[in-house]
């Protein structure tokens, strides 16, 4: 799966996944980091909020 | 001869594939559009939630508003379609009748690593699972946006978020596993029928932002000593108003979505069907939807001649026909969207006088209007067949009563539970001093109407 990149042309025939890193460990790699970013961005945010409330308790 | 018998049936051949790629095309573009259609329900629970709230805190009810959107997609993209897959049969994690359905299938098919990966991204062999899923990715938003509203002016915004997350994720994508796929030990099992999803997304988002305002509690100034309630009416009806229709527009993508379109090897045949496999067509959509957007207006104008209650009526009135807009008749819907708009707002007092603060009465027109219409389903569908194939499971209204509890159950108890943790953690309500000052005072860095609201000039001579 993936990219020809020996040709750097499709395959008119190309049926299947064409997604960068298809068929690696890529994806996998990817999602990881995506959740990583959704978890660290609320752990941030958090603590923003936290920070605002205190000013005004 | 033999030669033009042989071009004849290499033309036939061709015209054939040509129309399976038509079709397919066409399947595939039919789910795609739903999903912009379902992104004006977001636009419309936006600026419903915005005019609901008092001007100090319009800001930051979009901001939540936005967040939930945002963090529901990646949500149900990482487990959300897993579980819709995974776990139809219960939380046995094996496979139904169909056979797709289990731990092993939704493996194969939609976790975002590994081989299934496959199947969640560009696949030129796949040209339904992407489009499939954002549309589900937009049910799992809408649960979000129901429960937004409710808990306005008072929630703290990652708290919130978080909510939307399980509810998104994971609560009404367990009950569509339950009670929409063919799988589902509600379908198999019951005869459960909620076409439209009153139960499976609109109750089950209604009673977990009931489980999350129990812990919430009601915002500063709603309630006297006495137990009486304030009203605390938002900054701009208006715009409320506009948001609530915008709603009722994006509901057409969302029962849109509801259908199977034929014709595909994922269909039920070569028509149209239910995702229970049933026959309907667009056509019975079109008829019912107008139908019940009428009836919940005028019954909730007959008993409140209040524009807001009024667009809330339209959409209590599709939602409490949602469960059988495949096979209502017209008439019928209407009358039982009429029932709908007459018992909202008497059933929101009921609500408020048990001491919840549900600002814009969204376990009332979700909640007791999604199961006021399973219900009612079941008595007016009894017999019908609830799914595809003999000896499949007919409505009734004991399956209709079953599937509504097990529906309020996850909603009320993931919701509780959720905000319940939340509230020990100190990230559920926002400290009395914010909420007095204003939230957008607090930690919007941007002003909704930096010069006030202030009349317009004198028109030009």
């Amino acid at each position: 799966m993936g990219f020809p990149f020996d040709t750097a042309m499709w395959d008119p025939s190309t049926q299947e996944a064409i997604f960068m890193g298809a068929g690696t460990a890529a994806p996998g790699v990817y999602a990881l980091i995506g959740i990583v970013i959704c978890i660290a961005a609320l752990v941030i945010g958090q603590a923003a909020e936290a920070a605002k409330y205190k000013k005004h308790k | 001869m033999e030669e033009q018998l042989a071009e004849l049936a290499a033309k036939v051949a061709a015209m054939e594939a040509k129309g399976n790629l038509t079709n397919t095309m066409f399947a595939e573009a039919y789910y795609y559009l739903t999903i912009p259609l379902m992104i004006i329900i977001h636009a419309g629970f936006l600026a419903y939630e915005m005019g609901a709230s008092r001007a100090k805190n319009a800001l930051s009810s979009g901001v939540k508003n936005i967040l939930a959107f945002a963090f529901v997609i990646p949500a149900f993209y990482f487990f959300g379609w897993w579980v819709y897959w995974a776990m139809p049969t219960g939380f046995s994690l094996s496979a139904g009748p169909n056979g797709i359905s289990g731990a092993e299938y939704a493996g194969s098919i939609a976790l975002a690593w590994g081989e299934s990966a496959a199947y969640m991204g560009p696949n030129l062999a796949d040209q339904i699972d992407g489009v499939f899923w954002g549309a589900f990715t937009l049910f799992a938003a809408t649960t979000a946006s129901i429960m937004s509203g409710a808990v306005i002016e008072r929630i703290q915004t990652v708290g919130f978020v978080i909510c939307a997350i399980v509810l998104g994720g994971f609560s009404w994508t367990l009950a569509a596993a339950w009670g929409w796929h063919a799988d589902g030990w509600l379908v198999t099992g019951w005869g459960v029928h909620d076409f439209g999803a009153a139960g499976l997304v609109h109750a089950v988002a209604a009673f977990f932002a009931l489980g999350v305002l129990i812990n919430l509690g009601p915002r500063v100034g709603k309630f006297n000593a006495d137990g009486s309630a304030n009203d605390i009416p938002g900054h701009n009806m208006p715009f409320t108003v506009t948001g609530l229709m915008l709603i009722i527009v994006g509901f057409w993508g969302f029962l849109m979505a509801c259908l199977v379109v034929g014709g595909e090897a994922w269909s039920w045949g070569a028509n149209y069907t239910t995702i229970y496999g049933t026959p309907t067509n667009l056509g019975a959509l079109s008829f019912n939807i107008l139908m019940s957007v009428a009836g919940g207006i005028i019954g909730a104008w007959i008993v409140t001649k209040d524009p807001f209650w009024m667009m809330s009526g339209a959409l209590a009135g599709i939602i409490s026909c949602a469960s059988g807009l495949d096979i209502y008749y017209p008439a019928l819907a209407f009358i039982i969207a009429f029932g709908a708009g007459v018992i909202l707002k008497p059933a929101a007092g009921i609500l408020e006088r048990m001491g919840i603060d549900d600002a814009v009465g969204a376990v009332t027109v979700h909640g007791t209007i999604g199961v006021y219409g399973m219900l009612l389903l079941g008595i007016f569908g009894s017999g019908y067949p609830a799914a595809l194939g003999e000896g499949a499971a007919t409505v009734s209204f004991v399956g209709q009563l079953v599937g509504a509890v097990v529906f309020i159950a996850i909603g009320l108890i993931t919701g509780y539970v959720t905000s319940l943790i939340l509230r020990m953690l100190g990230m559920l309500r926002v400290p009395e001093a914010a909420e007095i000052a204003g939230l957008d005072t607090v930690k919007v860095p941007a002003q909704a109407y930096p010069e006030g609201i202030a009349a317009s000039a004198p028109a030009a001579e």
